[in-house]
C-alpha cells in the first residue's frame, strides 16, 4: 500500500512535469523561429543585387536622409520581405488546414487546384482588361480562389466529403485549372510567351501596392484559420466523432476550404502559382510540434514566412545581380522533400 | 434526463431503414438495443444522437427536440460513441480525452479548471489514466476502447449512446467495457448501447429493445422479453435460453442443431 | 546609273521606314528598282551555291519566283533584295505589298502543309528563330530550297542582305540598302559624339518582371553600334529571352540610366511599358523618370522585326537621345 503510494506520487510528478514541459516546447520552436525569420529578414534587406553597409540600410529603413538606400531599403527590399513572409504563412496556413481537412498528409492549395484556380481567374481578368489594377487582380483571385475551394466541395460532396474524393477531385481541377491557363497565357498576347513569374511564383517587383491589395483577404483567412483550428482538431477524430462533439462537419469543412480559398488567392494575386510551400510547411510543424492544430497552424505560417523569405533570398542571390523566380526555390526543395515522403513515410 | 423516440423513421437515400419507431429512455437506465445485422439498430442510435436526420418523427432531450437546441448544446448532454473510430492515432490519450471537452469550450478552446476536472475524471473513470502519454494508436483494442469512452464522458454527459462497444474485443476486455458502462451507469448515467452479443445483453441490461427490419420487435427487461420464441422471430434461428445460475438472468443461445452439433457423452 | 541608284534609294528609304504613308510609293518602286539592279549587275549564274546563315549549302537551280518567307525579318530580308512573298507568318504586316501574301501560321508554329501548298521555289527561314533544331530540322526536310536568313544584330542585318542579294541575284539593291543603314548608323553616331548616354532598354509583361536588354539582343546591339553606355551590359543572361536578363529593381535604381528604352511586347489595350514603369514607386526617383527620359520604343523596330528597318532604329535612338 505504501509502495503503491509512492508509484502513484512520482508517476504524477512525470505527468506535471511533462505537463508544463508540453506547452513550452512549441513557445520555444516560435521563439526560435521568430528569431531565424528576423536573420533573414535582416539578410533581405543587407543583400541583393546592390549591396549596402549595415549603416545604410538601417538610414534606408528610418530615414529619408539617403535617397538610393531609402529606395532600395523601404521602397523594394522590406515591402517584398514582409510580401513573402505573408504569402508563406498564407500558404502554410492553408496547406495545414487543407491536410487537416482532408486528413490527408498530400494535400496542398496547388495539388489541391485551389492555386489553379485563383491563378486562372487572376490570368482572365488581365486578359479580360490588361488595365486592370493590383487590387482588381486581387479580388479576382478571391473569386477563383474561393470558387476553386467550391467545385472542390460539391464535386467531392456526396452526403458527405471523404478526404479520397477530395483529393482526387483536386487533382483532376488542378490538371484542368492549369492547362487553362497555359492556354490563356499562350493564346493571348497580353503576356510575354512564358510568363515565367506568373507561373513558376516569385516575387519580383511586389511592393507596397501588392501589400494593400492582398490584406483584405489575409485577415480574415488568418482569424478564421485560427477560429477554426479547434474544430479541426475534432474534425481529424473523424466525422461520427466530430458530429457527436457537437461540429458541424460539412459546414465546417465548407467554412475551412473558404478559408484556404482566400489565403491561396492572396499569395497568388501577389507572386503567382508558388507550389509546395503549402505541402511541406505543415508536414514539418507536424513533425515539431504535433497534430494539435491550434498549434500546428501558427507555426506552419511560420515556416511558411521563413520557407519563402528564405527561397525569396536564395533566389535573388544565386545568380545576382540577377534572379530566378523564388518559385523554383520553393519548388527545388519541395520536390524532394514529396519524394521523400512518399517514399519514406506511409 | 429523459431521452424521447418519437415516431422516428431514417432513410438512407429512398431506402427505409427505421420506420416509424417510439420509445422512452429514462433518465438512469441501461438499455441495449439488439437485431440482425440490418435491422437499422445501429441506424437508429445515430438517429438518436445528431449523426443522422430523421426522415420524419423526431428525438426529444428532456423537453427539446435534438435537432433544434444546436449540436453543441445537445453534446453537452448527450454522447455518442460511433461504431470503431478511426481518427487521432496519433494523439496521446491525454489529448484525445481532452478533445472530448469541445461542446464546453469557447471560441478559441482555452483550457479552465473545469475541463481538467472533467478530463482527470473522465480518465480515471475509464481507467486510462496509466495510458496518459501513450498515443492512441499504440494502445490494444480494449485500452482504445476506454480511451474512446474516455473521450464521451469528458463531454460530462447525461446520456451516452455506444454503438458495439465490445465488438472486436476478447472476452477478458467484454467484460472490463461493460463493467465500466453498468458503473457509470451507476452513479446514474443513462446508457444506450447497440449490442450484437446477447449474452452480454442479458447479463447487463435492464432493458433490451430488439428491432427486426427497421421496426420494434420487443422491448423490455430481459427476463421477460429474452425468450425462445420472440428471439426466434427477431434472428431467424432456433433459439433457446438458459439461466444463469448466480443472478438468474437469461443467457440465450442458438438451439443445436442435432445434425452438425458435436454432443458429449457425459454419464448423468 | 544615276537614275538608278536614285530610284534605288529611294527604294530601300520607303522599305526601311515604310509602315506609314508612303507604302504604295515603295511597293511601286520596287519591282522598277530590282529590274535596274539585275540590268546592271554581273549576268546571274544560276544554278548557283550560296551559304545560308547557319552556315548551310544551297543549290539554286534557278532564280526563285515563288518565295515563303517565315518571320518578319526574312520577309523584310526578301523585298529589301527586290523580292516578293506569296507566303509568310502571321504577325507580319510590313512591307504593306507582303500583307497580300497568304498566312502559314506563326513563326514559332509554321504550318508546313500549308507552305508546302503554296508551291514555293524558296523558303525562306529565320536563322534566329529557327535555329533550334526542333524547328530548324522540318524546314531542312522540306523539298524545295530553305535558306536560312535572319538578325539578332546591325552585322547578321548586313549579313542578310548580302545573302539575299546573292540569292535573288540583286546585289546592286541590296547593296544601296546597306549603303543607306550605314548612312543612318553614322548620322546617329555624328548626332550623338562628344557625349557620353547611358540607356538600359527593358521588356516587360503583366507579369511584372523587366528585362534588361544586353549586346547581345538584337535592342542591346543598336544601343552598343551606337556606342551608348549599356550598364545592364555585364548582367549574366536570365529569363525567358536570349541576350536579356532579368532586371532586380535595385539594380535599376543603382544603374539610375540617362534613358530607359521601354518595349511594350503586349498589344493595346495592354498597359504601354514606358507609361507603367515610371508609376513603380521606387522609379520615381530615377534620372530617366523625372527628365521624362522613358522612351516608348517601337516593339517591331527593336524587337520583333530586326532587319532592314535597323535603319529606323537608328535614328529613332539618336532622335530620342538628343531631344532637348
Amino acid at each position: 500500500m505504501a509502495g503503491m503510494t509512492v508509484s502513484t506520487t512520482s508517476h504524477d510528478g512525470a505527468l506535471t512535469r511533462r505537463a508544463v514541459l508540453r506547452p513550452l516546447r512549441p513557445l520555444l520552436l516560435l521563439a526560435g523561429g521568430l528569431l531565424a525569420l528576423l536573420v533573414v529578414g535582416l539578410l533581405t534587406l543587407k543583400m541583393g543585387a546592390v549591396s549596402l553597409t549595415w549603416s545604410e540600410v538601417f538610414k534606408g529603413l528610418t530615414t529619408d536622409s539617403d535617397p538610393l538606400a531609402r529606395n532600395i531599403v523601404w521602397q523594394i527590399r522590406f515591402p517584398r520581405l514582409i510580401d513573402g513572409m505573408l504569402i508563406g504563412a498564407a500558404l502554410g496556413v492553408a496547406g495545414a488546414l487543407l491536410q487537416g481537412v482532408t486528413r490527408n498528409p498530400l494535400a496542398d492549395p496547388t495539388i489541391l487546384g485551389v492555386t489553379a484556380a485563383a491563378g486562372l481567374a487572376s490570368a482572365a481578368a488581365i486578359v479580360a482588361n490588361p488595365q486592370i489594377p493590383q487590387w482588381g487582380i486581387a479580388a479576382a483571385c478571391a473569386g477563383g480562389g474561393l470558387a476553386g475551394a467550391g467545385i472542390l466541395y460539391f464535386i467531392a460532396y456526396r452526403g458527405s466529403v471523404s478526404p479520397v474524393r477530395l483529393a482526387l477531385a483536386g487533382v483532376a481541377l488542378s490538371a484542368l485549372f492549369g492547362a487553362a491557363i497555359v492556354g490563356l497565357l499562350s493564346s493571348s498576347r497580353t503576356f510575354l510567351q512564358t510568363s515565367l513569374g506568373f507561373l513558376a511564383g516569385g516575387l519580383y517587383g511586389s511592393e507596397w501596392r501588392d501589400l494593400r491589395a492582398m490584406t483584405p483577404y489575409l485577415v480574415p483567412g488568418f482569424l478564421g484559420a485560427i477560429l477554426l483550428s479547434g474544430r479541426l482538431n475534432v474534425l481529424a477524430l473523424g466525422d461520427d466523432v466530430a458530429s457527436g462533439l457537437g461540429v458541424m462537419t460539412d459546414r465546417t469543412r465548407l467554412a475551412i476550404l473558404a478559408v484556404v480559398g482566400l489565403l491561396t488567392a492572396a499569395a497568388v494575386a501577389t507572386a503567382g502559382l508558388v507550389s509546395f510551400v503549402g505541402l511541406v510547411c505543415p508536414h514539418l510543424a507536424r513533425y515539431t510540434v504535433g497534430g494539435d492544430n491550434r498549434v500546428l497552424i501558427p507555426v506552419s505560417a511560420l515556416y511558411g514566412a521563413l520557407l519563402v523569405s528564405s527561397a525569396d533570398l536564395a533566389a535573388k542571390l544565386l545568380i545576382s545581380p540577377s534572379e530566378l523566380p523564388m518559385g523554383i526555390i520553393t519548388a527545388g526543395v519541395g520536390a524532394p522533400f514529396l519524394l521523400y515522403l512518399v517514399r519514406f513515410r506511409e | 434526463m429523459r431521452l424521447s423516440v418519437q415516431s422516428l423513421s431514417l432513410s438512407y437515400g429512398s431506402r427505409k431503414v427505421v420506420n416509424d419507431v417510439t420509445f422512452d429512455v429514462e433518465a438512469g437506465e441501461m438499455v441495449s438495443i439488439v437485431g440482425p445485422n440490418g435491422s437499422g439498430k445501429s441506424t437508429l442510435l445515430r438517429g438518436m444522437s445528431r449523426l443522422q436526420k430523421p426522415s420524419s418523427g423526431r428525438v426529444l432531450l428532456g423537453d427539446n427536440d435534438i435537432r433544434t437546441i444546436g449540436a453543441r448544446v445537445v453534446a453537452r448532454h448527450l454522447a455518442i460513441l460511433p461504431q470503431s473510430p478511426d481518427g487521432g492515432s496519433d494523439l496521446t490519450v491525454r489529448e484525445l480525452v481532452f478533445r472530448g471537452r469541445f461542446p464546453h469550450q469557447g471560441l478559441m478552446q482555452r483550457i479552465t479548471p473545469a475541463d481538467v476536472v472533467a478530463v482527470d475524471w473522465a480518465m480515471e473513470a475509464a481507467d486510462v489514466v496509466v495510458l496518459a502519454e501513450r498515443t492512441i494508436g499504440s494502445l490494444s483494442g480494449g485500452e482504445r476502447q476506454r480511451a474512446w469512452i474516455a473521450l464521451a464522458l469528458a463531454q460530462q454527459p447525461r446520456v451516452l449512446l455506444l454503438d458495439e462497444p465490445t465488438s472486436f474485443l476478447d472476452i477478458s476486455h467484454q467484460v472490463e467495457v461493460m463493467h465500466l458502462l453498468r458503473r457509470l451507469n451507476r452513479e446514474g448515467m443513462t446508457v444506450v448501447s447497440v449490442l450484437h452479443d446477447l449474452i452480454l445483453a442479458g447479463r447487463f441490461s435492464d432493458r433490451v429493445i430488439a428491432l427486426s427490419q427497421g421496426e420494434i420487435a420487443f422491448d423490455g427487461h430481459p427476463v421477460e422479453v429474452l425468450e425462445p420464441v420472440g428471439l426466434e422471430r427477431v434472428f431467424g434461428v432456433a433459439m433457446m435460453v438458459l439461466r444463469d445460475p448466480e443472478t438468474g438472468m437469461p443467457i440465450p443461445l442458438p438451439r443445436p442443431d442435432p445434425e452438425l452439433c458435436p454432443v458429449a457423452h457425459v454419464e448423468p | 546609273m544615276a537614275l538608278a541608284a536614285c530610284i534605288a534609294t529611294t527604294a530601300a528609304f520607303a522599305v526601311a521606314c515604310g509602315g506609314d504613308d508612303d507604302d504604295t510609293a515603295a511597293t511601286a518602286t520596287q519591282p522598277a528598282a530590282s529590274a535596274q539592279a539585275s540590268a546592271s549587275a554581273p549576268v546571274a549564274t544560276y544554278p548557283m551555291k550560296v551559304t545560308d546563315q547557319l552556315g548551310r549549302t544551297v543549290e539554286l537551280k534557278a532564280k526563285p519566283t515563288v518565295i515563303v518567307a517565315v518571320s518578319p525579318t526574312a520577309v523584310e530580308l526578301v523585298y529589301a533584295a527586290g523580292g516578293t512573298v506569296v507566303g509568310r507568318s502571321n504577325s507580319v504586316d510590313f512591307p504593306e505589298a507582303a500583307k497580300q501574301a497568304k498566312e502559314i501560321g506563326t513563326a514559332y508554329q509554321p504550318n508546313f502543309e500549308q507552305i508546302l501548298a503554296l508551291k514555293p521555289d524558296l523558303v525562306v527561314a529565320d536563322a534566329v528563330i529557327h535555329a533550334q533544331p526542333a524547328l530548324r530540322k522540318p524546314f531542312e526536310d522540306l523539298p524545295v530550297p530553305v535558306i536560312f536568313a535572319g538578325a539578332d544584330s546591325y552585322q547578321k542585318v548586313i549579313d542578310g542582305l548580302n545573302l539575299m542579294g546573292q540569292v535573288l541575284n540583286s546585289k546592286a539593291t541590296t547593296d544601296k540598302v546597306i549603303a543607306s543603314i550605314n548612312a543612318a548608323k553614322e548620322d546617329a553616331k555624328k548626332s550623338l559624339s562628344g557625349k557620353t548616354f547611358s540607356a538600359v532598354a527593358i521588356i516587360g509583361d503583366r507579369d511584372q518582371t523587366i528585362y534588361a536588354a544586353k549586346p547581345g539582343s538584337y535592342a542591346g546591339d543598336i544601343m552598343a553600334q551606337l556606342g551608348i553606355t549599356n550598364p545592364a551590359a555585364s548582367q549574366p543572361d536570365s529569363g525567358p529571352f536570349p541576350g536579356y536578363t532579368v532586371l532586380a529593381p535595385e539594380k535599376m535604381i543603382q544603374y539610375d540610366p540617362n534613358f530607359i528604352f521601354a518595349i511594350s511586347a503586349a498589344p493595346a489595350p495592354a498597359p504601354k511599358l514606358s507609361d507603367t514603369v515610371v508609376q513603380i514607386p521606387p522609379f520615381k526617383g530615377l534620372k530617366a523618370v523625372t527628365g521624362k527620359k522613358v522612351i516608348d520604343a517601337d516593339v517591331q523596330l527593336f524587337l520583333q522585326a530586326p532587319g532592314p528597318r535597323i535603319a529606323d532604329a537608328f535614328k529613332a535612338v539618336a532622335t530620342a537621345l538628343t531631344a532637348p
